[in-house]
This record gives C-alpha cells, sequence and structure tokens, in this order.
C-alpha cells in the first residue's frame, strides 16, 4: 500500500542508504590504500628485518666462536686429535651445544675438515667446506649462507689462532645455525609477515624453510616470484596475498631469495573492524530514521486518516462525523474545508430530498416518501400487532375540468385539495399521513386503523372534498373516489398495499360508490386491463393489429367512394379483443395516439395499394380526442403523405363531437391545419354530445356522422326519425354532407333516401371486410354495374 | 725468555739445537707458557719469579702464548746452524766472521705471508769481503695481532 506514511519512510531510508553507501565507499577506498600502503612498506621493512636479525644471529655467533677459539681445553684437544678425535669431537659438540649452534666445524687451512658435529639431522649434510675458506683469506671473522641439500645454515667463520695473537690462523672454527621454519616463524612473530626461503637456482621453487602452512606452502612452491621490491598480488590455497622478495644472496654463498608475504585478510583485518562499525552505525542510523519517519509521518497522516474517516462518514451519509481540530497549517485547513464542504452536502442533500419526495406542486410528499412511511408504518404496526390502512384518492372528472377549463385551473384545484388534506393530517396530529401519487391521485395513511375506521375517515375526506373549490372566480364542485386498502387483512408488502388500494378506487370510480375496499377478483380485472395495456403497446410497435375497412355508398349514386377504417386486434393469448375495450384503456394511457398514427400509415398505404389496383376510395380513419391535442400530428401527416405521394384528399378524418368539445380552441387550431392540407373532416357520433351551432361553424367541418342510435331507431320512433331529419336538415343548410351509420335494413335505406341523406354505412350496405376482399367485391360492382337496394 | 709486563721478552729468540731455554716470571701476575707447535709441545704455569728450563732439541719455529693473556707471542727459533742473526728495528742485520765456503741464507720472520715464505739466497764467501743481500718483500706483512687486547668480531663481511 502506498500510504504517505512508507513514502516517507522510503525517501528517508534510500536518503540515509546513499550517505552511508557513499561514506562506506569513501572510507574503504581510504582505509584500502591505507592498509595496502601499509602492507607495501612492512614487506619492504621486512627484508631490512631478516638481515639485522640474521647479522645479529651472526654477531652472537661469532662471539660464541671467538670465545671458543681462546679456550685451552679445546686447544689441548684440538692438538691432541691426533691420537684421540672422538675426544676433541666431544668437546666441540659440547661448545656447540653450551653455544646453542645447529653444527661446529674445525676446518684445515686447506678446507679439510678437522672435526665435525651438528644436530642429528645435519649430521648427514655435505657441507661445501672448501668454497667457504677459499675464496676470502683474510683471517677474519666472516658470516656466510648455505644453502645445503635442504637445509639453509647461517655459517659463521672464525680464524683459529695458535697462539691466540699469532699473525696467522692455525684452523678455521665454524659455528652455524640453520634459518629453518622456527626462524621464518620468529621472523613472523617480529614483523606480522609471513616469511618462505627460497632456493631460485632450482627448478622448481622449494621453499626451504617457511612461516606459511603446508597448503599455502604448496601453493607457493608452483609460483613465479615477484621481481625483487615490487609488491605483487596472489592468491594462494584461497587466501590473498601481497607479496615481496629480497635478495639474501649477497650475504649468501649460495643463491636464496627470502619471500615475504601478508596475507590481505589478516591486514585488513582492522579495516574490516571499521566496515563492521559503520554498518554497525548504518543498522543504528536505519532504526533512527525508521522511528523518525514514523513520528514525522504519523504527525501527518494520523489527522489525514481520521480526515478520511471523516470523508468516509460523508460519504456514507453522517454529515454529522467529527472533525479533527487540527490548527497546524494545511492540514487544519483541509479539516475545515472538509467541514464546510460536510455542511454544503448536508444542506444540498436535504433540498434534493425535499425534491425527491415531495410534489413540487402541492409540496406534499410525493409518491415515493409515501411509499417509505406506509413500509415504515406497515413494519411498526408488524411489530405492535397494530393494523393500518391505506387510501388512494382520485378526483372525479377531474379530466374534464383539465381539459374543458384548462391545466392551470385544473393545478389550482389539485392546490386546493392537497392544503385541504393537508390541513386534515395538521388536525390529526400525525394520526394520518397523506401524499399526492400523481396526476389527481392522492393517498392517505390511516395508522391504528382498521377496516371500519378507515372508511369512517374515507367519508370524512370525501366531505371534505366535496364541499364547493373556489379557482379563479370559478366555483367548482368536485368529488372524489377513494379506495381503500388494510394492513394485515389485504397483505404486508407496501407495493402491493398500495396498489390494492389503487385497485378499490377504480372499482369506486367506475361503480359510482364512493368508497371501496379492496377485493382480491376485483383485483384479477385490473390485471387483465394492465397486461392488456402493455400487450397494445406492443402490437402498435411491431405492427400486431389489422385495418378492416367498411364501404360508404353514396345514396344518390349508388356509388362506392368512400370507406371506413376499423382496427382489429386478434391478441395472441386472449384471441379478438373489442375496439370498445381497448380503445379507451388507450386513450386513458395515451397510447391512443400511437394507434392513431398506425392506422393512419397503414391506411395510406392502402389507399397507394388500391390505386396499383385501379380503385380510388377515400378512407376515413378515427381520430382521438388525444390527437386534437397534438400539435406534431399535421405535419408528420404531411410528410407522410408526401412520401407516398398521395393528397391529404384522400382522407376523411372523423372525430367525435364529445372530443372536439372539451377543448374547441386546441381542436379547432389542428383541425384548421388538417383541413387546409386538404383532408375532410367528419363528425363521428353527431347527436350525442352538446355541441352548439356556432361551434360547429367555426370549425372547419365537411360531414356530419349521424349516431347510428338514432338509425337504428328512425324507422320505430318519430323522434328518432325526427332527429336524423333535422340532422339532415341542418348539416344540409350549413353546407356539410351527412352520413348515416348503422344502416341496416332495405327500409332504412329507403328513409334514408328520401330524407336527403347523403351517404349511408353500416351492414346493410356492406360488412367490414379485409382489403382483399373488399378491393374483388368493388372491382365486381364496378364491371357488372350492380346495386345495393 | 722472560715475562714481563704482560708480554714475552724477546719476541724472537733464535737458538741451536740442544740449547736449553730458561722462562721467567718478572711480572707479579702468574703467567702461562704453551707451545703447540711440532718441535717441541709444552705448557706450564709459571708464578712470579719461578722459572723453568726447557730444551729444544728438534729445529724449527716453535710458536709461544700465554694461556692467560692472549695477546702474549713469542717465537723460540730453534736452528742447525750457528750462523744466524737477528735485524733491529730498522731492518738491518750483519752476520759476521763467516769462514770461507757455501752458504745458503734463509730469511724468516713471524709475519711474512705464507705464499712468501722460504726467502732464500745461496752464498760463496771465499775471502774477507763484504756481501749486502737486500730484500724487499712482495707482499705486505701480516697484521700484528699481539695489541689487539679488545678481541674484534668480524660481521658479515
Amino acid at each position: 500500500m502506498k500510504t504517505l506514511q512508507s513514502r516517507i519512510l522510503a525517501f528517508f531510508l534510500v536518503l540515509l542508504l546513499i550517505v552511508v553507501s557513499v561514506t562506506l565507499l569513501a572510507v574503504y577506498r581510504a582505509a584500502y590504500f591505507h592498509t595496502r600502503g601499509q602492507v607495501v612498506t612492512g614487506l619492504d621493512q621486512g627484508s631490512r628485518i631478516i638481515e639485522d636479525k640474521l647479522a645479529s644471529r651472526s654477531r652472537t655467533l661469532a662471539s660464541a666462536a671467538e670465545t671458543l677459539a681462546k679456550d685451552d681445553a679445546l686447544r689441548q684437544a684440538i692438538f691432541a686429535e691426533a691420537e684421540d678425535h672422538e675426544s676433541l669431537r666431544v668437546a666441540l659438540d659440547n661448545h656447540r651445544l653450551r653455544t646453542e649452534a645447529d653444527l661446529a666445524l674445525l676446518l684445515q687451512l686447506d678446507g679439510s675438515t678437522l672435526a665435525f658435529t651438528a644436530d642429528p639431522e645435519l649430521e648427514e649434510v655435505e657441507l661445501p667446506t672448501s668454497g667457504l675458506t677459499a675464496s676470502r683469506p683474510e683471517s677474519r671473522s666472516r658470516s656466510r649462507i648455505v644453502v645445503a641439500e635442504d637445509h639453509i645454515l647461517q655459517l659463521v667463520l672464525v680464524p683459529y689462532y695458535v697462539p691466540v695473537s699469532a699473525p696467522e690462523p692455525s684452523l678455521w672454527l665454524v659455528l652455524g645455525q640453520t634459518i629453518d621454519d622456527e626462524f621464518a616463524r620468529e621472523v613472523k612473530e617480529l614483523t606480522g609477515l609471513d616469511a618462505a626461503f627460497v632456493d631460485p637456482g632450482r627448478e622448481d621453487l622449494d621453499i626451504l624453510a617457511s612461516s606459511l602452512g603446508p597448503r599455502t606452502r604448496r601453493a607457493l612452491a608452483v609460483r613465479a616470484l615477484p621481481g625483487e621490491e615490487a609488491v605483487e598480488t596472489l592468491e594462494l590455497a584461497g587466501t590473498e596475498f601481497l607479496l615481496t622478495s629480497a635478495n639474501l644472496s649477497e650475504a649468501s654463498v649460495s643463491p636464496l631469495i627470502a619471500v615475504l608475504l601478508r596475507s590481505v585478510r589478516e591486514a585488513f583485518l582492522d579495516f574490516r573492524r571499521l566496515a563492521a562499525q559503520i554498518l554497525a552505525i548504518t543498522l543504528v542510523s536505519i532504526g533512527l530514521v525508521v522511528v523518525g519517519a514514523l513520528l514525522i509521518s504519523r504527525g501527518i497522516t494520523r489527522p489525514l486518516r481520521s480526515l478520511g474517516e471523516a470523508a468516509r462518514e460523508i460519504a456514507g451519509g453522517d454529515y454529522e462525523a467529527e472533525l479533527p481540530e487540527e490548527s497546524v497549517g494545511e492540514v487544519g485547513d483541509l479539516a475545515r474545508e472538509l467541514g464546510t464542504m460536510q455542511r454544503e452536502i448536508r444542506n444540498r442533500e436535504r433540498a434534493i430530498e425535499h425534491l425527491a419526495y415531495h410534489d413540487d406542486l402541492t409540496g406534499l410528499p410525493n409518491r415515493n416518501r409515501f411509499r417509505t412511511e406506509l413500509d415504515r408504518a406497515i413494519r411498526r404496526a408488524a411489530e405492535k400487532r397494530h393494523r393500518l390502512a391505506v387510501a388512494v384518492i382520485d378526483l372525479d372528472r377531474f379530466k374534464e375540468i383539465n381539459d374543458t377549463l384548462g391545466h392551470h385551473v385544473g393545478d389550482r384545484l389539485l392546490l386546493e385539495v392537497g392544503s385541504r388534506l393537508e390541513a386534515l393530517e395538521a388536525e390529526s396530529g400525525g394520526a394520518v399521513r397523506v401524499a399526492r401519487l400523481g396526476g389527481d391521485e392522492f393517498g392517505a395513511l390511516f395508522p391504528g386503523v382498521g377496516i371500519e375506521e378507515a372508511r369512517s375517515k374515507a367519508e370524512e375526506i370525501r366531505t371534505r372534498l366535496g364541499e364547493p373549490m373556489e379557482t379563479d372566480e370559478i366555483l367548482l364542485e368536485t368529488q372524489a373516489s377513494i379506495g381503500l386498502a388494510a394492513f394485515p387483512d389485504h397483505g404486508g408488502d407496501p407495493g402491493s398495499l398500495l396498489r390494492q388500494a389503487e385497485v378499490a378506487m377504480y372499482v369506486a370510480k367506475e361503480r359510482w360508490l364512493g368508497i371501496a375496499f379492496y377485493e382480491s377478483s376485483e383485483d384479477q380485472h385490473s390485471i387483465h386491463r394492465l397486461s392488456l395495456m402493455s400487450d397494445l403497446r406492443r402490437a402498435v410497435e411491431n405492427d400486431g393489429l389489422d385495418l378492416v375497412y367498411q364501404a360508404k355508398l353514396e345514396i344518390a349514386t349508388t356509388r362506392i367512394r368512400q370507406v371506413e377504417a376499423l382496427v382489429r386486434w386478434d391478441h395472441p393469448r386472449l384471441g379478438p379483443v373489442s375496439p370498445a375495450e381497448f380503445v379507451p384503456i388507450a386513450e386513458q394511457t395515451g397510447t391512443v395516439r400511437h394507434l392513431s398514427r398506425w392506422v393512419l400509415r397503414r391506411a395510406v398505404k392502402q389507399i397507394v395499394a388500391w390505386r396499383e389496383q385501379g380503385l380510388t376510395l377515400q378512407v376515413a380513419v378515427n381520430m382521438s380526442a388525444l390527437d386534437l391535442h397534438d400539435r406534431d400530428l399535421p405535419g408528420w401527416l404531411a410528410v407522410l403523405l408526401e412520401e407516398s405521394s398521395l393528397s391529404a384528399g384522400s382522407l376523411v378524418l372523423e372525430v367525435t363531437e364529445g372530443s372536439v368539445m372539451a377543448d374547441p380552441g386546441t381542436a379547432r387550431g389542428i383541425l384548421d391545419e388538417l383541413a387546409s392540407m386538404g383532408a375532410t373532416i367528419s363528425i363521428d357520433d353527431f347527436g350525442t354530445g352538446y355541441s352548439s351551432l356556432t361551434q360547429l361553424q367555426r370549425l372547419p367541418v365537411h360531414e356530419l356522422k349521424v349516431d347510428r342510435s338514432f338509425v337504428k331507431e328512425m324507422t320505430r320512433s318519430d323522434q328518432a326519425h325526427l332527429i336524423v331529419r333535422s340532422t339532415v336538415e341542418l348539416g344540409h343548410s350549413l353546407g356539410l354532407r351527412v352520413v348515416a351509420e348503422g344502416v341496416e335494413t332495405r327500409e332504412d335505406l329507403a328513409l334514408l333516401r328520401e330524407l336527403g341523406c347523403d351517404l349511408a354505412q353500416g351492414y346493410f350496405i356492406g360488412e367490414p371486410q379485409s382489403p382483399d376482399a373488399l378491393a374483388r367485391e368493388l372491382l365486381v360492382r364496378a364491371e357488372t354495374g350492380s346495386d345495393v337496394g | 725468555m722472560d715475562q714481563r709486563d704482560k708480554a714475552f721478552v724477546p719476541h724472537v729468540l733464535p737458538i741451536t739445537v740442544g740449547t736449553g731455554v730458561v722462562f721467567e716470571n718478572s711480572d707479579s701476575i702468574a703467567h702461562h707458557v704453551y707451545s703447540f707447535s711440532p718441535p717441541r709441545r709444552f705448557d706450564f704455569y709459571l708464578s712470579e719469579g719461578e722459572s723453568r728450563e726447557v730444551v729444544f732439541q728438534s729445529p724449527g719455529v716453535v710458536a709461544l702464548g700465554c694461556n692467560v693473556h692472549d695477546w702474549m707471542l713469542a717465537y723460540v727459533v730453534v736452528l742447525e746452524t750457528p750462523y744466524f742473526t737477528m735485524t733491529g728495528t730498522d731492518g738491518r742485520a750483519i752476520l759476521g766472521d763467516l769462514p770461507p765456503g757455501d752458504y745458503r741464507l734463509q730469511l724468516w720472520h713471524p709475519r711474512i705471508d705464507r705464499k712468501e715464505r722460504g726467502i732464500r739466497r745461496d752464498l760463496r764467501i771465499e775471502a774477507v769481503g763484504q756481501e749486502t743481500w737486500r730484500v724487499t718483500l712482495e707482499r705486505p706483512l701480516l697484521p700484528d695481532r699481539t695489541g689487539e687486547r679488545a678481541p674484534e668480531y668480524g660481521g658479515a663481511e
């Protein structure tokens, strides 16, 4: 996790590591070169120390030898040698041991040995005796190093004078000590350097004496030696050495080289100790840095973390989160800003919440809020084993008021209803909760109330809403239908309880009951209606409907030039559904507008198809009241006609009397537009509404359709007969065509002809049929000239 | 042969074969006399005032030392001829009263280098006269070690 804390820590650690690495490197370099320099100096001094040691030994030996050379007893023995050699040898050996020499020798001037005694290991060694005396005739003590077989011998030759102060020696007295491993070890003790003595004349480096261990010694034996005074690095048996060599041949009869070595590892021991100390300091520093960085970063991150927690709480909806009171610089600013943000969010959320849960017209809680409250109330009631009732209130005839008096009046009405319900809620002291569920639908919740009490409460609501309302100086009297559902009687789920109350409300409205309780059987009906609506919408979208056509007979000419398009719906599950059933539903839900456009599109297509078959027919299409409020319709229709190369004259648009009269202003505008395009406008079901002649005159109407109820009765009822006749006369006097629907008998047609009606439509003229069947029939009629009636 | 002031006096004493030499000690300390020379080997101590006679029957050079004082050195040269002499400190010597005849002259000095030893010359004496034998040594004399009272050690040469 890349926290601030770990970043700070990492930063300090990296910084420290860099500093320590650089320091270590610098110290390492300095110490390395210093140590190496010391080793080189040490090696250089080593050879001098060896020389000093050899000289010192030589002096000691010479001193001993010179004293011995004056010893009377030895002299006696020497001169008795011829008679008693063994005595001389024993005496010499005795002196040798006393002087701690490894060998003692008496040489005659010609180089031959007079007497010889030595350590057992040297007894068999053959000494180059002649070379010792011959080379230098001076009668002085001298020191020589000789290599004899595998031994290095340091010899001191002392002239043996008889008498002691004789001008020339009679013999040479030789004392010798070996230069052996012991000697090399002594050198090492003195100098700290390993020493090896090597005879360079031999093929392989024969190490004659050394302080080295056997493995290193063997490893050195096969190496080439460095030049004198040069210092080289050499790895021997896994150990690195610095070494140099010194030629001892000057003091030696035989060639001899001293090799001095210093183990790098040993030499750098001090340096290593220093490195270890630095490392220890580093580790301690790292520890301190970690602690320090943690402390510093905690100082920053702890308030940040608690701010983060506060922010999470705010995100989770808790606006009362405690913010850490940090006065320190930026963190303090952040805390204060977060506090401000918290308050702002709280205020805004309250505003949003109000918008989300309240209706903006009436200010009452909306459906969502009502559902939530219902849910809460049900749970509370369930806990306390209480009952509760919910009411759905719908205003009667609201749609009519809205349509005829305008939306603003409707809104004023809703406001008034809202305030009355609110007043009721206030008076109840919270015992009743009200809401606007949408449109003209209101809800009321009665906690702790059973069915009977709920009814009386609903009645009170009805009474209150039934009092006249004054809006825009119009006195309105409206009534409400109320549906009731109760918990636990009808269910425990707020959604279904609300829907059940709605169903009960529809029942109350349909049956003029005023108030109704939910019954499950009624529910089935309402579900059927609801599913029908969605099925219809799908059918419109998927061309699941069909059109049939019913002919209209021109009574005067007995020709058929007009047909009415009638929609048919073969429901995939329910079978044929009557338009009388689905059209009102479509009108309620607004689907009717899509339905109308589908019918128009299909009809236009059919006109084109008939044209191609040689039939010229004007098609009448039923328009809904909603279509007369659809300002887009004329433009849409113009495009449709243009695409099909048809004139609007091919269409008759039938509108009911009621739909025009509901909102004459808007309807007239749209009808004017449609008429000006060339479409024929027909008033359907004429005689059932309350249209005034003035209004009729202002409308661009071309045709009146007498309602079928009058046509059916006209041969039997004088009143119906009168209505038909006066309608025909009225129509003609206004210059309108008159169409009679529901013509079922020959007598009907005859009477209509007599009355001067222009067009007749009905089963007697022709049943609604498929476009193909209609086309066939009409084509036959055209050929044969056959007639109806 | 006296021992005086911790030295033999004389340094060189030529004698003829069969001659007895009396060794004396004129010092107040004890002395010793030794010889390991082949013509006559002997050694003895001489206390203050003591004397002792040694007869030399064989010819040759007898080197004498003192076991007590290493620097003391003397030579008894035992000769088979009665005709001999010693030089002075100036290096001159006169050998007179030699009857006519054939002689061999031989030179000896304790510090002549070994390689120059046996310097000799044949000489015929016929009438009264004077003959001079000048000898020049090619090599330097060996060092006089009788002064080396403090022994000298040779280091590594």
